[in-house]
């Protein structure tokens, strides 16, 4: 009041604030209606996430999950398993129409099954990542109460808890935040930096313009390649690019992804404590983990080693300790169906989808009583 | 600070009110202050730097006006001194540095001076020329001297163009701040609209192009010639909405305070000559050049021969004022053969265009000039925008060797609608350009009913939100 009268002093028109105000309000009217009612939901989230628009805007993750809640809703899903995961998991580098989750729905969809695969995989995700999705489901009224989730053999056993989340994590689980912070598995970011996520996490949740402005981009830039012939690089089995790869893998940052060192898998270990986090909150539902294979062929001797093999033992032993169920498929998925190191072409999906349909599907098998 | 990120959204408001807010007589401090943070936001210990050249020009101002004859030069010297002192230690030491180890080496000569380890300060060369056009023209005695040091210093610091300009004159700028500004709603509004313009050329257009530019200027042996040509005419545009638009919105922002900034571009690529490119391009450096290079050095009453050394000069320097790098001389340079080229060339030009009958028809006689100059200054934006000198030459080889009419991005990650993006919005901002010419677009809409203003406004703001960039990239004039 004392600023706009002292305005109002100095020769400011209330009438120009005032014009301000209505244009912005006005326009931010016209918009969120816009978003609500004529904004289809499937230019947000189409069998899984929009991974071109997360990668610049994470928090475009929340209309992410409102549009999976729209898809629950509009299509009256009762029975459904929500599927979390890395890259492998959302499906790299094919179309979302070939992805495990996309595959298992073709399946249901044959058999006649009601059940719905929804994937919210997202690559370079953590288990930190992993638990604090199950959260943001959870916040959302998202069930949980049938869950797949994947992982690589390299991210069990790394430092970073969580890559996208932990603005999230900060928000939905601030305990843990604040545990990871003092361990130094996170670094607490400035006041400042802060005050800035908070104001674009609020710009994002609450103005739909600047939330869904990437899915619009996004649209439009599909649409326009498409019209225009834009040439998308063909899916190629590995073994046509194997100098590339083998030239990659052995790149000294990339070595850990197949490291035969001794993985300490204790209750230190950041990923360990967020997969205790996660067996508490999904404690009675049915929750299931899959190690996803890697390409032995392509990994030579990496995975045949004794470290690595010993490490795999102790990452199916840190499951069964905690009674969870627990897939390892490495050395069960052809060497033919991969396309790099760990993701798989379409085939390769399909075969994984099959698998876990057969054995989610058998009753008692998993305890996955749909 | 930079005008695209949230700090200067939140920044904005708060200084503009409270310098409403506040008595007249201690705005000035507010604006110092801000400048002071605003400034600070980038490389805090660089305004140590300014701080020092505001000092010496302060009290060298007040003893060249007290003083008279050979005294009151040397405070002129001190003054210039130490303003080009600092300019050549932290942008020029080690590009001569360089370039004499170098040739050290070839002579097989021991050279021990090794390069300085410093970052550039953000807008040292605006600051810089800023401050010495005040000690110049109070030494010519066309400028009273600052005896308010707070005024003074704001005079260097003015947060909105204090990084990229404009380069003002005492002339223009110190009256300003000691005039009461009263709130005008009119002049605000047009401030906000020419803030959003250039909001809308840099995170729209410029920054659009700059995805394709980079792109292909870091990878221009994987394109063809026709290629790197429209990567060429991409990067003018770019260059000129980036710049442009931080001018638009360092004049907006000025504007709504009661400050005028002088207008530093002119349609610039709708001139009709490289001379006429010049009075539209960057009007405030070249101004600067002219008044103090050019004319000292006796401009274009003199000899010929003194008339194009003299026009080499300012352009050579112009080149090595914006970077400390052999193309950027280079590019200075071919400005500068261009105009004693077309000086020499004149008559000859004029019997061209007389013999094809093209100045008979007026619009295609403006047409073709338009064309050609564009197409000099486009050529001469490669050496500015290569990453090297050798750079360049490769990709001048490839334009005139490689005659494919192949124009694809795909090799270097582009997609055809990042191309199909960047052409409409070059074709907006030409059609405007074009409609600026002889309207004044902000004063026409204004006057429509408020439904089409606002749904003009509304698709606008609309757009920037879709398609602008907010990564917060820098200004590509920040580093001069």
């Amino acid at each position: 009041m004392l600023l706009v009268l002292v305005l109002q002093v100095r020769g400011v028109t209330l009438k120009t604030i005032r014009k301000l105000i209505i244009f912005f309000a006005v326009f931010y009217t016209i918009t969120q209606l816009f978003f609500s009612f004529v904004f289809p939901s499937r230019y947000i989230y189409y069998n899984r996430l929009n991974y071109d628009v997360f990668k610049d805007n994470v928090y475009t993750i929340e209309a992410t999950v409102k549009a999976m809640k729209s898809t629950i809703e509009k299509d009256k899903l009762e029975n459904y398993i929500i599927f979390i995961g890395d890259s492998v998991g959302y499906g790299t580098p094919g179309p979302p129409e070939k992805t495990m989750s996309a595959y298992m729905n073709n399946i249901a969809k044959k058999e006649g099954s009601p059940i719905r695969v929804l994937n919210i995989g997202i690559p370079s995700t953590m288990f930190g990542d992993f638990y604090t999705i199950i959260k943001l489901l959870n916040k959302y009224d998202i069930s949980t109460q049938n869950l797949i989730i994947n992982f690589s053999y390299w991210e069990i056993n790394a430092k970073t808890p969580a890559y996208w989340f932990k603005h999230y994590l900060k928000e939905l689980d601030y305990e843990s935040y604040k545990k990871m912070v003092e361990t130094g598995a996170i670094k607490e970011e400035s006041t400042w930096q802060n005050i800035k996520s908070e104001l674009y996490h609020f710009a994002n949740k609450n103005i739909d313009i600047i939330g869904y402005s990437g899915f619009i981009s996004n649209k439009i830039k599909n649409k326009t390649n498409i019209a225009l012939d834009q040439p998308t690089s063909a899916l190629k089995v590995w073994s046509n690019k194997k100098t590339t790869l083998i030239k990659t893998i052995n790149l000294p940052e990339n070595r850990w992804y197949y490291t035969d060192k001794a993985f300490v898998l204790n209750d230190n270990s950041t990923q360990i404590y967020f997969l205790n986090k996660i067996a508490e909150i999904q404690k009675g539902k049915n929750t299931l983990f899959f190690l996803n294979a890697m390409n032995d062929e392509l990994l030579a001797g990496a995975t045949y080693k004794e470290g690595f093999q010993n490490n795999l033992t102790t990452i199916s032993k840190c499951f069964s300790d905690r009674g969870l169920k627990f897939i390892d498929y490495n050395q069960k998925v052809d060497y033919t169906y991969f396309s790099d190191f760990v993701h798989l072409l379409p085939d390769g999906y399909k075969f994984m989808a099959e698998d876990l349909w057969k054995r989610i599907h058998a009753k008692g098998d998993l305890n996955y009583a749909f | 600070m930079l005008f695209n990120s949230i700090e200067f959204l939140i920044f904005f408001p708060v200084v503009t009110i409270l310098y409403f807010v506040l008595p007249h007589k201690i705005r000035w401090f507010l604006l110092l202050v801000s400048s002071c943070i605003f400034y600070m936001a980038f490389v805090p210990k660089y305004i140590l730097i300014l701080g020092f050249t505001i000092v010496i020009d302060f009290f060298a101002g007040i003893f060249i006006d007290k003083l008279k004859g050979n005294n009151k030069r040397i405070f002129l010297i001190i003054s210039l001194l130490s303003n080009v002192g600092i300019l050549f230690v932290f942008k020029y030491f080690n590009f001569f540095n360089g370039n004499v180890a170098r040739l050290a080496n070839m002579l097989d000569w021991n050279y021990p001076i090794s390069s300085l380890s410093i970052i550039l300060p953000i807008g040292l060369s605006f600051h810089t020329f800023q401050s010495m056009s005040y000690i110049i023209e109070v030494f010519r005695g066309k400028q009273k001297p600052e005896k308010h040091f707070g005024i003074y210093a704001l005079y260097v610091m003015y947060y909105p163009q204090l990084v990229a300009g404009p380069i003002e004159r005492p002339q223009n700028m110190l009256w300003q701040f000691h005039t009461v500004h009263k709130f005008d709603a009119k002049r605000t509004s047009e401030g906000l609209k020419l803030m959003a313009w250039g909001f809308f050329k840099k995170l729209v257009i410029a920054d659009n192009l700059a995805l394709l530019v980079n792109a292909a200027y870091k990878a221009p042996n994987s394109l063809s010639g026709l290629s790197l040509v429209v990567a060429t005419y991409f990067f003018a545009f770019q260059i000129y909405c980036d710049f442009s638009g931080y001018t638009d919105i360092a004049r907006g922002a000025s504007k709504i305070m009661g400050i005028e900034l002088m207008e530093n571009f002119k349609r610039p690529y709708l001139a009709k000559s490289i001379s006429e490119f010049w009075k539209r391009w960057h009007i405030s450096l070249t101004s600067w050049f002219t008044d103090y290079v050019y004319i000292s050095l006796g401009g274009n009453r003199c000899s010929k021969w003194k008339w194009y050394r003299n026009t080499m000069v300012v352009f050579l320097l112009s080149g090595l004022w914006h970077g400390a790098a052999w193309t950027y001389v280079i590019w200075g340079g071919l400005n500068g053969f261009y105009l004693v080229f077309a000086i020499l060339t004149k008559g000859i030009r004029k019997k061209v265009s007389h013999a094809c009958r093209i100045d008979r028809v007026p619009i295609i006689n403006k047409i073709v000039k338009v064309f050609i100059t564009f197409n000099l200054i486009s050529f001469s934006w490669i050496f500015f925008r290569a990453t090297s000198f050798r750079s360049a030459i490769s990709i001048i080889k490839k334009i005139f060797t490689d005659f494919s009419l192949e124009v694809n991005f795909d090799s270097v990650g582009i997609t055809r609608y990042q191309v199909v993006l960047c052409c409409c919005a070059i074709v907006l901002l030409v059609i405007v350009q074009i409609l600026q010419r002889s309207r004044h677009l902000s004063e026409e809409i204004a006057k429509k009913p408020l439904v089409l203003r606002w749904g003009l406004y509304y698709a606008g703001l609309f757009i920037l939100i879709i398609f602008g960039v907010f990564n917060t990239s820098s200004f590509i004039y920040f580093q001069f």
